[in-house]
C-alpha cells in the first residue's frame, strides 16, 4: 500500500467520523459513495477494512461495507483478506466472499496460497460453507447450514442483547440453578394496558428484537431449506457460565399444543429447532457449544463455536404419538439426544487466553414442519457421516467395537487382567499441559503375551514402549504434539487408570481438533476396556479438557434435583502400551 | 368492541382455541352490563381452561382483573372464587409449576387477596384439605391465607397429615414463602415443643428469606437464654457455622457471654465468625503497608446485604454494560439508569427499575448509619455501586476516586455458591508486592472498608474451588460486590483508630538480598551464577492433585551442599528433593502432600516456574483464616529467591491455585487477548535439609 497524502489521510479522517451519522441520517447512499470515492485507493481500502472490521458488532457498518466493496477488484479483496489474517479475524474473509462473484472468490483464493497464509475452508454451518449439510444422531436428524443474511441476523441480534431488559430467572427443570435471561423471553405477555387498550410490554425493544429475529429466521429456513415452520416459538439464552448448564433432552409443550389442538388427522411431520449459537465476546482460543450424547455407542459430539462464529445447526425430531391414536398430549416425548450447553472453554491444552473466558448466546427458533418437505430436503441435503462404534466381534472374553476410522474397542466384563511391572516412570518434557512419563517395563515378553491374549493378537517377536500420560488441565491435548516417538507401522494398546466419581463417564480421548467437521467427538473408553488402533490413527487424537460437565453421566445430570455435589477432583491418567513390530535383523 | 355476553363463552372457546388470548382480556376489561349472566358463564370455565397451562394463567389474570373493577357482593363473588381455586389447583399440579408461577405471581396474590376478603372459614378449611398434600403447599398458603386465624386451620392439617419429624419440614417450606405478619401469626399458635425446630429452620433461612430475617430479629432476642445455648450447641455439633454465627450476630454482647459461659461448662468449643462477617463482636482493623483496612458487619448490615440478593434475583431489572470495562457485563439497571429515564405527565419521575432503585437505597441507608455507628463517618455524595460477579470477565478493578480523603467499602456476598468454591477480593499490598484474598464462603457475607487510600492495587473475582481435591465441578456459582464510597474530610481519618481489634499481617521485613517474614519464611536472592538441576525426574505419587517427583539424591549431594552454604545452613545434609507439579485449582496444602519431612528439617524451596510475561510469581499460599484473620496470604516469591523456612512453617503453606487471574502483573487488568499465552503451572523444588549425623 502506497504512502497516503496529506489530503487523502484528511479526507479519510472525515469519511471516518462522519459515516456513522452518514449512516444514520438520511442521507442518500449515493452520498456516501460520493464522498467515499473522493478518496484514494489506499484510503478506500483502510475505510473498508475499518467497516469491515465493524461487520460484527455495527449495523451501519455492515451496510455501508456491502455498499461500498467494489465486486470486481481482486487486489482490494486480497488487501483485505490478509488484513482478516493478520488480525486473525479469518471468519470475515467469508463475508467479502459471500458478497463478491464466484470468480473473484477463486481469484483471491488462489492469491491467498501465494501469500502463505492457510485458508481454511469453512465447515458445515458455518459462513462461508454454501450448501446444506446433514447427518443422523438417535432419531434426530441434523442439519446445517448458513448464509450471509443469517449471519448478520444473528450478529444484530447480540447487538440487541445490550439494548434488552433482562432478569434474573430459575431454570427450568432440569436446569436448577439460577441464569440470565432476556425479559422479554419470560414476559412475552403485555404487563398491561393503556386506557385506550393498548398493550404495554415490559420491555418493548426486546421483544420487538427478538420477534424480529424469529420471523426472519423462520423465512430464511422456508427460503434456504424449503420447510415452512408452522407453530413458531422462540427461546434466547445468555450462556455466561457453566451454573444452568445440565444435560437434558427438551420439551416442546407449545409444538405439542398445536399438534394436541390439529388432532390425528395432521399430516406426518417433525418438531424442528433452530439452534443457533452466536459469540458474545469470546476469548481468543476458546470454543464453546453443544454436546450431545449418541444413545448407542455412548460416545459424545461437540457441536462447537469458535471465536467470531455464527453455526447453525437445525434439528429434526419425531414427535411422538400415543399408541392408542390420539393426539399427542403436552409435554409429549423430549425430543434430542442427551446434550448440554456449555460456556467457553480452553481449545488448546498448552495456551489460554486466561481466566476471561467470555460469553455465547443461543437462540432457539422451533416448530413444526411437514414430513413431505423434510423427505424434499434430505434428498438435497449432502449426508455427513459419524465415526459411530459398530460391534464387530463378540467371543467369551468381550465385545470387540470397529470404528469407520480405523480405531477399534475392546470392552472385557471384568476388570483387565493385566499388570505392568515397570522400574520407575521417568519424566519427559511435559507438552500440551501433559505430564510424559516413560517406563522401562521389567517382563516385556509376559505383558505383550498377556496383551496379545486379550486381544487374541500374536506379539511374539515383538518390542513394546510404555508410557503415561496424566492430564489434569483443560484445554485439548494434541497427542501429535506431545513429543511422543509413535512409529507409524506401530500398534498402539491404550489403557484408560482413570478413576472418576460415580455418576461420571470415561471420556478421557477426543478426536484431535480440525474444522473440517461440525463437531468434535469424545470417544468413551472405560476402566474395562482397550482401545487399539495403529501409529497414524493414535496421531489424530488428543485428550480431552478436564471440564467436570463433559464427564457427567447424562441421565444422572438429567435426573438430579439438586444442584452438583461435591466431588473428588479428577484427572485423566492413559497407558499406552506401544507395541513395534519386529525389527528385520530379529526376524 | 361491543359483545353481548350471550356469545361471551363462544367468543372465549374460539380465542383459547385459535391463540387469540388477548382477546379474552380484552373483553373482559369491558364494561359489561350483564354482569351476573357473566359470572355463571365464567363457573362454567372449567372445561375450558384445562386446554393448557399457559391459557390458564392468561385466564386467571384476566378474570382478576375484570373483578377489580366490579363491585360484586360475596355471594356473586363466591362461585368465581371456586372457580379460581380449581384453576390454581390445577396449575399446582402441572409438572413445571415454578417457572409459571414465578412469572405469575403478583396476579395470583392479588387474586387470593379478593378471595380471603370475601369467602368463608368453611371454604378456606375445604381449600386447605385439598391443598396440604400439593408439591408447593408453601407457596399455596402464601398466596390465599391472608387471614392469620386460618393458619391454625393449616397447622391443624399438617400435623393430622404429618409426623413430627415431617412437620418441620413442612414449616420450613411454608415458612419461605410467608410475610413476616404471617410467619409471626404462624408462631404464636405453635405448641411449645414445636418451637425450637422452628427456630432452628429459620435460622437457616436466614440468608435467604427476608420475612424471616425480620421476624427472627425481632423475636429471637426475647427467646430464654437455654434456648440460645440449645440453638448453639446444635448448631457446633451439626458444624453449621454460619447459622451459628448468625445466632451470636443476633444477640446481645450479655446474650453471647451467656451463652459462652454455658458452652464452656459442657466442654464446648466452637469456631468464631471472622472479621466482617456476622457473629463477629467487634470492628478490627489490619494495617498493610499501605493502608488500613477496618471489617465489621452486623445483623442489620446482614439482613440489607441479603435484600439486595433477593432484590436482584426476583424485582431488579437488568442490562448488559459494555464500557468502561473490556469486556461486556451484566448489570442491575437500576446502576445504569441512576436518573429518571422520564417524566410523566404530573412531572412524577419514571425510572426503568424503581424497585431496584428503592432497594439499593435502603442498602445505602443502612450503611452510612453503621459506617457513622462503628466508624464515626459521615460520608458526602455516598454513591453504591453493585457489581455481578458471575464469571472472571468482568474482573475489575473497583471504582476508586483520587479526589480528596476517600471512604471505600466492598461488601461482598454469596450468590449461589455452591460448597467448596472461595471467592473474595485480592488486595495488593504496595511495597512489598505481597497479595491478600479477601475470603467470602458460601452462605456468607463480608464487609471490609479502605479509607483514605486511593492507590491500593484491588480486584474482585467469582467463586472458584477452594481446595485442590474436591470441586463442584463446572458449576461455580456467583457472587455480589457492593461497593459504597464517599468523600470524608481529613480530620476524621486521623480520628480513626479508635475502638477496633488489631489484626496482625504476617509482614517482611527487607534486608539485603534476603526478606524476612514474621512467621520466620525467609526469601534469600540467589547467587546469579548458580545452575539449577537439571536431572532427570522420577515419578512418585499425586497427593493434594499435585505432581511428586523425586530426584537422585546421591547425584545432588554437592549440589545441596552449596546450596546450604548460600543460605547460612551448617552441620546440615540433604534429607530428600522433590519436584512438586500444580497444574489445577484449589489449594494445595503442603501438610497434607505428604514428604514424610523430619520435625528438626530446614526446607529450602525453588520456584522452576516459568510464567508468561505480564505474570507474577505468586506460587506460595498461606490461608490465614484459621488463624481468626478473613485472608488467605500469597507470597510474591520469584525464582531468583530461594525461599527458606522450618517444617512448621512448611505445613502452614501451600501451592496457590492455578488461575491466571491471580498471577496477572497488574491487578483487575482483563484486556481482550489476541495472543494466546502459556497455561500457568507451578513447579517448586523442595529440598530437605536435616542436621548432620555423624
Amino acid at each position: 500500500m502506497g504512502v497516503v497524502s496529506m489530503e487523502r489521510r484528511f479526507l479519510l479522517l472525515i469519511f471516518l467520523m462522519t459515516w456513522p451519522l452518514m449512516a444514520q441520517s438520511d442521507i442518500s447512499t449515493e452520498s456516501i459513495q460520493n464522498s467515499y470515492s473522493f478518496l484514494d485507493k489506499d484510503a478506500q481500502v483502510n475505510t473498508l477494512l475499518e467497516l469491515l472490521f465493524k461487520f460484527d458488532t455495527d449495523e451501519n457498518a455492515r451496510s455501508l461495507f456491502k455498499e461500498l466493496l467494489p465486486k470486481d477488484d481482486s487486489e482490494v479483496h486480497l488487501s483485505l483478506c490478509k488484513a482478516c489474517y493478520e488480525r486473525k479475524q479469518q471468519h470475515l474473509i467469508e463475508v467479502i466472499f459471500a458478497l463478491i462473484p464466484n470468480d473473484y472468490k477463486n481469484a483471491a483464493l488462489e492469491a491467498i496460497k501465494n501469500t502463505g497464509y492457510q485458508y481454511i475452508i469453512p465447515r458445515p454451518g458455518t459462513l462461508g460453507s454454501n450448501e446444506v449439510y446433514t447427518m443422523k444422531l438417535d432419531n434426530a436428524e441434523v442439519y446445517f447450514f448458513m448464509d450471509l443474511e443469517k449471519y448478520e441476523l444473528a450478529k444484530k441480534m447480540v447487538e440487541n442483547t445490550s439494548r434488552m431488559c433482562h432478569s434474573i430467572c430459575a431454570g427450568e427443570f432440569p436446569l436448577t440453578t439460577i441464569e440470565v435471561s432476556p425479559a422479554c423471553t419470560i414476559f412475552e405477555e403485555p404487563i398491561g394496558y393503556t386506557r385506550d387498550l393498548q398493550p404495554i410490554y415490559f420491555d418493548f425493544e426486546g421483544r420487538n428484537a427478538i420477534e424480529d429475529y424469529t420471523h426472519k429466521v423462520a423465512a430464511k429456513i422456508k427460503n434456504l431449506l424449503d420447510l415452512n415452520m408452522l407453530c413458531v416459538s422462540r427461546q434466547m439464552s445468555l450462556v455466561v457460565s457453566h451454573d444452568a448448564m445440565r444435560f437434558h433432552r427438551d420439551q416442546l409443550p407449545i409444538q405439542y399444543e398445536f399438534l394436541n389442538k390439529k388432532g390425528c388427522s395432521f399430516p406426518k411431520c417433525w418438531l424442528a429447532q433452530d439452534l443457533t449459537l452466536m459469540d458474545w465476546d469470546m476469548s481468543e482460543g476458546t470454543l464453546s457449544g453443544t454436546l450431545m450424547e449418541e444413545s448407542s455407542s455412548k460416545d459424545r459430539f461437540y457441536f462447537f463455536l469458535q471465536p467470531g462464529e455464527v453455526t447453525t445447526n437445525l434439528t429434526l425430531d419425531p414427535p411422538l404419538y400415543p399408541e392408542d391414536g390420539s393426539p399427542p398430549v403436552y409435554p409429549g416425548a423430549k425430543t434430542l439426544p442427551f446434550h448440554s450447553a456449555t460456556a467457553p472453554v480452553d481449545l488448546y491444552g498448552g495456551k489460554s487466553a486466561g481466566s476471561s473466558k467470555g460469553k455465547r448466546i443461543s437462540n432457539v427458533v422451533r416448530g413444526v414442519v411437514l414430513d413431505d418437505e423434510v423427505q424434499a430436503l434430505r434428498k438435497r441435503a449432502i449426508p455427513l457421516s459419524l465415526n459411530q462404534a459398530k460391534v464387530s466381534h463378540t467371543d467369551d472374553k468381550g465385545i470387540l467395537f470397529q470404528y469407520p476410522s480405523g480405531m477399534s474397542r475392546k470392552d472385557f466384563p471384568n476388570p483387565i487382567a493385566i499388570s505392568v511391572e515397570i522400574d520407575s516412570l521417568l519424566r519427559m518434557p511435559p507438552s500440551e499441559e501433559v505430564e510424559i512419563l516413560r517406563g522401562e517395563v521389567l517382563n516385556q515378553e509376559n505383558l505383550l503375551n498377556g496383551l496379545g491374549k486379550l486381544l487374541c493378537m500374536n506379539f511374539d517377536g515383538h518390542s513394546l514402549d510404555y508410557y503415561k500420560l496424566i492430564k489434569r488441565s483443560t484445554g485439548f491435548s494434541n497427542i501429535d504434539s506431545l513429543g511422543i516417538n509413535i512409529p507409524e507401522n506401530s500398534f498402539v494398546v491404550m489403557r484408560n487408570l482413570s478413576q472418576l466419581p460415580i455418576n461420571y463417564e470415561y471420556y478421557p480421548l477426543t478426536d484431535k481438533f480440525s474444522n473440517s467437521l461440525p463437531w468434535i467427538q469424545f470417544y468413551q473408553l472405560g476402566p474395562n476396556s482397550l482401545l487399539i488402533c495403529d501409529g497414524k490413527n493414535i496421531q489424530q487424537l488428543g485428550l480431552t479438557p478436564l471440564e467436570e460437565i463433559f464427564f457427567r453421566n447424562a441421565v444422572w445430570d438429567a435426573d438430579s434435583e439438586e444442584v452438583p455435589l461435591l466431588s473428588n477432583n479428577f484427572s485423566t491418567h492413559l497407558e499406552l502400551f506401544v507395541i513395534n513390530p519386529p525389527q528385520e535383523s530379529s526376524r | 368492541m361491543k359483545i353481548t355476553s350471550f356469545i361471551y363463552p363462544y367468543f372465549l372457546i374460539g380465542s383459547l382455541l385459535f391463540g387469540q388470548e388477548d382477546m379474552n382480556i380484552h373483553y373482559l376489561k369491558m364494561e359489561n352490563e350483564g354482569c351476573k349472566e357473566n359470572i355463571a358463564i365464567l363457573c362454567n370455565l372449567k372445561s375450558f381452561i384445562n386446554d393448557c397451562y399457559a391459557e390458564k394463567a392468561k385466564l386467571l389474570t384476566a378474570v382478576n382483573d375484570w373483578i377489580q373493577d366490579k363491585d360484586l357482593s360475596t355471594t356473586e363473588l363466591k362461585p368465581i372464587f371456586e372457580e379460581l381455586i380449581e384453576g390454581m389447583k390445577t396449575l399446582s399440579s402441572i409438572p413445571h409449576p415454578n417457572a409459571l408461577i414465578v412469572g405469575r405471581k403478583n396476579d395470583l396474590q392479588e387474586i387470593s387477596q379478593k378471595f380471603t376478603s370475601s369467602t368463608s372459614k368453611e371454604n378456606l378449611h375445604t381449600v386447605f384439605s385439598d391443598l396440604t398434600n400439593q408439591e408447593n403447599l408453601g407457596y399455596t398458603v402464601a398466596v390465599i391465607a391472608k387471614d392469620p386465624s386460618s393458619l391454625s386451620i393449616l397447622l391443624e392439617k399438617i400435623r393430622e397429615n404429618h409426623t413430627q419429624g415431617e412437620r418441620v419440614i413442612e414449616y420450613v417450606h411454608a415458612l419461605k414463602h410467608l410475610n413476616i405478619e404471617m410467619i409471626g401469626a404462624l408462631y404464636q399458635v405453635l405448641q411449645e415443643s414445636e418451637k425450637d425446630s422452628i427456630l432452628e429452620s429459620m435460622l437457616l433461612l436466614f440468608p435467604e428469606s427476608k420475612s424471616i430475617r425480620s421476624f427472627i430479629t425481632s423475636q429471637l432476642p426475647s427467646e430464654d437464654a437455654s434456648l440460645h445455648a440449645a440453638l448453639a450447641k446444635k448448631f457446633i455439633e451439626s458444624k453449621k457455622d454460619t447459622q451459628l454465627h448468625i445466632l451470636l450476630g443476633l444477640l446481645s454482647p450479655s446474650q453471647i457471654a451467656e451463652i459462652q459461659e454455658n458452652l464452656k461448662e459442657e466442654g464446648i468449643d466452637y469456631t468464631s465468625a471472622l472479621p466482617g462477617r456476622i457473629g463477629s463482636q467487634s470492628t478490627y482493623c489490619a494495617n498493610l503497608s499501605k493502608g488500613q483496612i477496618f471489617f465489621y458487619m452486623d445483623a442489620n448490615k446482614f439482613h440489607a446485604i441479603r435484600n439486595l440478593v433477593e432484590g436482584v434475583e426476583k424485582d431488579m431489572i437488568l442490562s448488559i454494560d459494555g464500557t468502561p470495562k473490556s469486556k461486556v457485563q451484566i448489570v442491575p439497571e437500576s446502576i445504569k439508569h441512576p436518573n429518571p429515564i422520564s417524566y410523566d405527565h404530573n412531572n412524577t419521575p419514571i425510572y426503568s427499575d424503581t424497585t431496584g432503585k428503592g432497594l439499593l437505597a435502603e442498602y445505602a441507608d443502612e450503611s452510612l448509619g453503621l459506617i457513622f455507628r462503628l466508624l464515626g463517618y459521615t460520608l458526602r455524595d455516598p454513591q453504591v455501586h453493585l457489581d455481578l460477579v458471575l464469571n472472571q470477565d468482568p474482573l475489575i478493578h473497583p471504582k476508586q476516586t483520587k479526589i480528596g480523603q476517600m471512604f471505600h467499602e466492598y461488601a461482598m456476598v454469596d450468590w449461589q455458591m455452591p460448597d467448596g468454591t472461595i471467592s473474595g477480593l485480592i488486595v495488593e499490598d504496595g511495597s512489598l508486592g505481597d497479595r491478600f484474598i479477601m475470603t467470602l464462603f458460601p452462605r456468607d457475607a463480608s464487609c471490609l472498608s479502605i479509607v483514605g487510600q486511593n492507590d491500593l492495587r484491588l480486584s474482585y473475582f467469582s467463586p472458584i474451588d477452594y481446595q485442590s481435591t474436591i470441586t463442584s465441578g463446572s458449576t461455580k456459582g456467583k457472587n455480589m460486590m457492593i461497593q459504597l464510597c464517599g468523600g470524608i474530610s481529613d480530620d476524621h481519618v486521623k480520628a480513626l483508630e479508635t475502638d477496633t481489634i488489631p489484626l496482625e499481617v504476617n509482614k517482611s521485613v527487607v534486608m539485603v538480598d534476603e526478606r524476612l517474614y514474621s512467621n520466620g519464611l525467609s526469601l534469600k536472592k540467589k547467587p546469579q551464577d548458580f545452575r539449577l538441576s537439571s536431572e532427570l525426574m522420577r515419578w512418585k505419587d499425586v497427593k493434594e492433585n499435585v505432581d511428586i517427583f523425586t530426584f537422585d539424591q546421591k547425584k545432588h549431594v554437592n549440589y545441596a551442599a552449596r546450596i546450604a552454604d548460600h543460605i547460612g545452613l551448617t552441620n546440615v545434609q540433604l534429607n530428600a528433593m522433590y519436584r512438586l507439579v500444580k497444574r489445577t485449582t484449589g489449594l494445595s496444602q503442603l501438610s497434607k502432600i505428604d514428604l514424610n519431612i523430619p520435625e528438626n528439617s530446614t526446607i529450602l524451596m525453588i520456584n522452576r516456574s516459568i510464567h508468561p510475561k505480564g505474570y507474577d510469581y505468586f506460587n506460595l499460599a498461606e490461608d490465614q483464616t484459621d488463624l481468626g484473620r478473613p485472608w488467605i496470604q500469597l507470597y510474591r516469591c520469584h525464582p531468583d529467591m530461594w525461599i527458606k523456612m522450618d517444617k512448621e512453617c512448611f505445613d502452614r503453606l501451600a501451592l496457590t491455585p492455578i488461575e491466571e487471574f491471580l498471577f496477572r502483573t497488574t491487578l483487575g487488568e482483563n484486556k481482550q487477548e489476541n495472543d494466546l499465552k502459556l497455561k500457568i503451572v507451578t513447579e517448586m523444588d523442595v529440598l530437605i535439609f536435616t542436621p548432620l549425623t555423624l
